[in-house]
């Protein structure tokens, strides 16, 4: 059978991958999986470094969801530490996480968008993405890498005139963003319905979290199950579906973008007044689990200190690694021309670049540069 | 929802279990880790899966003379994260794999054996994932 080889460094992802997919004709009968292409060492780098230090170093793990490694690693010390943190960094852990959520999301979706030459899904959501991002500035300073999150609490406190202009952006996503699903609906649907599929046995079988196993009708998400920060103490609904396709995690996504809005709305609302950083002495040896839902499903830390002021292990398991296996699956049976919407569907992290190889059965090889690609899975009937 | 002293006499009935520690979760519940000798950990881990626990990740401790395991489970209807402990020898870093039984543990246990040299029998593919195919050094985890 043919085999397809894409990646290491592939089109459309920023995170190298390598897909090794078996074709018959243009139907997808197998595929493989390659990942460690870039494999940095965090967790060794984090055995040299003061818990201080880590909550930096493991925010840049993710350019997206940034914020999300250093909560997981803070909770997991907090538990060792016994470290109650106050209310209002309670509050405020919530808000950027649920700020980054959006911003994660509606990226997600103007590049599925683009992968399948909907530009005007693309160009619309990035343009409602813009303002979230205006808020991370406001309040952090960043537009990336937040840095707000911090043992005993957050660095950062929320000023009372920040509110207004974080009310008005929410008050802009809760108008439009009803309208941009209706747009992506009608130009997308045809396409994304029925490809990729994720069925609710294999979404448990192979242990994935976040939008793709609630896509595939598995209600599951950290905010509910482990509930942390402020999470107890707000009102908000599990978005799930049920096909398990691509569509399905489309609306997931999108449902989402809604349900944090409607948090964000409340926690600002309910900020409570006080301290931002709880205080605390050594961390005593012993080991904690910290995990919190990142907007690609559930992240988990797992620390072990030994007394000192750096971990003695530090194990992260971001979401991606348990929810790329089931690509094996979801890839099965599709066309070749879906296969990147498909890789996409589970919203690994985003950039461009670089070929794909296609060798045939003869071992012959043909490149393909990213635009031939994407005119491929564009041109697919819509 | 059963409470935690509870939840840890249900596990320690069901599982193999040798040991049952609750350790404190700020503000939520608390964890409960339960530790299980090696040649029983396929059956802790099918016991797990079949109580409607996910399996979240494994963590690799070293220590001097042996490997700690830690099998991260979410048991999602409870809002419980349990994990089971076993251990193995350095000279012999050999364990069953648990991935006949769970599927999704095929990628966690090949990094644990790229990163740390720990051997998983019976695991379907034990290929390099994190290292190159022709990584020849020792695994780079290790402290000795």
């Amino acid at each position: 059978m043919p085999v397809i080889s894409i990646g290491p460094v592939h089109p459309l992802l920023d995170e190298p991958v390598a897909l090794r997919l078996e074709v018959e004709g243009k139907t997808i009968k197998g595929a493989e999986i390659e990942i460690g292409h870039i494999h940095r060492g965090i967790e060794k780098l984090s055995e040299r470094m003061t818990f201080e230090q880590v909550t930096f170093l493991v925010e840049r793990i993710c350019g997206i969801c940034s914020n999300v490694h250093p909560l997981c690693f803070v909770q997991a010390v907090e538990d060792i530490g016994g470290i109650e943190i106050p209310e209002r960094a309670k509050y405020i852990r919530t808000i950027i996480a649920e700020l980054e959520r959006i911003h994660s999301h509606l990226l997600w979706l103007g590049i599925a968008g683009h992968i399948l030459g909907a530009e005007e899904v693309f160009l619309k959501s990035w343009k409602y993405r813009e303002p979230v991002l205006d808020i991370f500035e406001l309040v952090c300073g960043n537009r990336q890498n937040y840095a707000m999150m911090a043992v005993g609490g957050v660095r950062k406190d929320i000023s009372p005139s920040y509110i207004p202009k974080i009310i008005e952006t929410l008050k802009l996503l809760r108008e439009k963003v009803p309208e941009l699903a209706e747009e992506a609906e009608s130009s997308l649907k045809k396409r994304l319905r029925g490809i990729g599929v994720l069925t609710r046995e294999n979404a448990i079988a192979y242990c994935t979290t976040g939008p793709t196993a609630r896509a595939a009708g598995v209600a599951s998400d950290t905010r509910k199950v482990h509930p942390y920060a402020a999470y107890p103490e707000l009102e908000f609904d599990i978005v799930k579906g049920e096909e398990g396709d691509v569509l399905a995690q489309t609306e997931v996504r999108i449902g989402e973008v809604l349900q944090s809005v409607r948090i964000l709305e409340q926690a600002l609302k309910n900020l409570p007044p006080g301290e931002i950083r709880a205080e605390f002495k050594n961390i005593p040896p012993g080991e904690g689990i910290g995990l919190a839902e990142a907007p690609r499903g559930e992240d988990i830390h797992y620390v072990r200190t030994n007394g000192t002021n750096m971990p003695e292990r530090h194990k992260i398991r971001a979401p991606t690694y348990v929810n790329l296996p089931a690509l094996e699956t979801m890839l099965l049976g599709n066309k070749l021309e879906d296969a990147l919407i498909i890789v996409a569907s589970i919203d690994p992290c985003f950039s461009c670049t670089d070929r794909v190889t296609v060798v045939n059965e003869k071992g012959e090889e043909k490149i393909m540069s990213e635009e031939e690609l994407l005119r491929m899975s564009r041109n697919a009937a819509l | 929802m059963t409470g935690t002293a509870e939840l840890a006499e249900q596990l320690r009935q069901k599982l193999p279990a040798e040991e049952v520690e609750v350790k404190p979760h700020m503000g939520g519940k608390e964890r409960i880790f339960v530790s299980i000798s090696a040649p029983n950990i396929v059956e802790a881990a099918r016991s797990m899966r079949d109580l409607g626990g996910r399996l979240s990740t494994i963590s690799c401790v070293e220590h001097l003379s042996l490997f700690e395991l830690i099998y991260h489970f979410s048991l999602d209807q409870e809002g419980r994260v349990v994990s089971l402990r076993t251990t193995v020898k350095k000279t012999n870093p050999e364990v069953d794999s648990i991935t006949p039984v769970i599927k999704g543990a095929a990628f966690i246990e090949r990094e644990i054996h790229d990163l740390f040299g720990v051997k998983f029998r019976g695991h379907p593919s034990l290929k390099r994932l994190i290292l190159p195919p022709r990584w020849k050094g020792e695994p780079p985890l290790r402290k000795d």
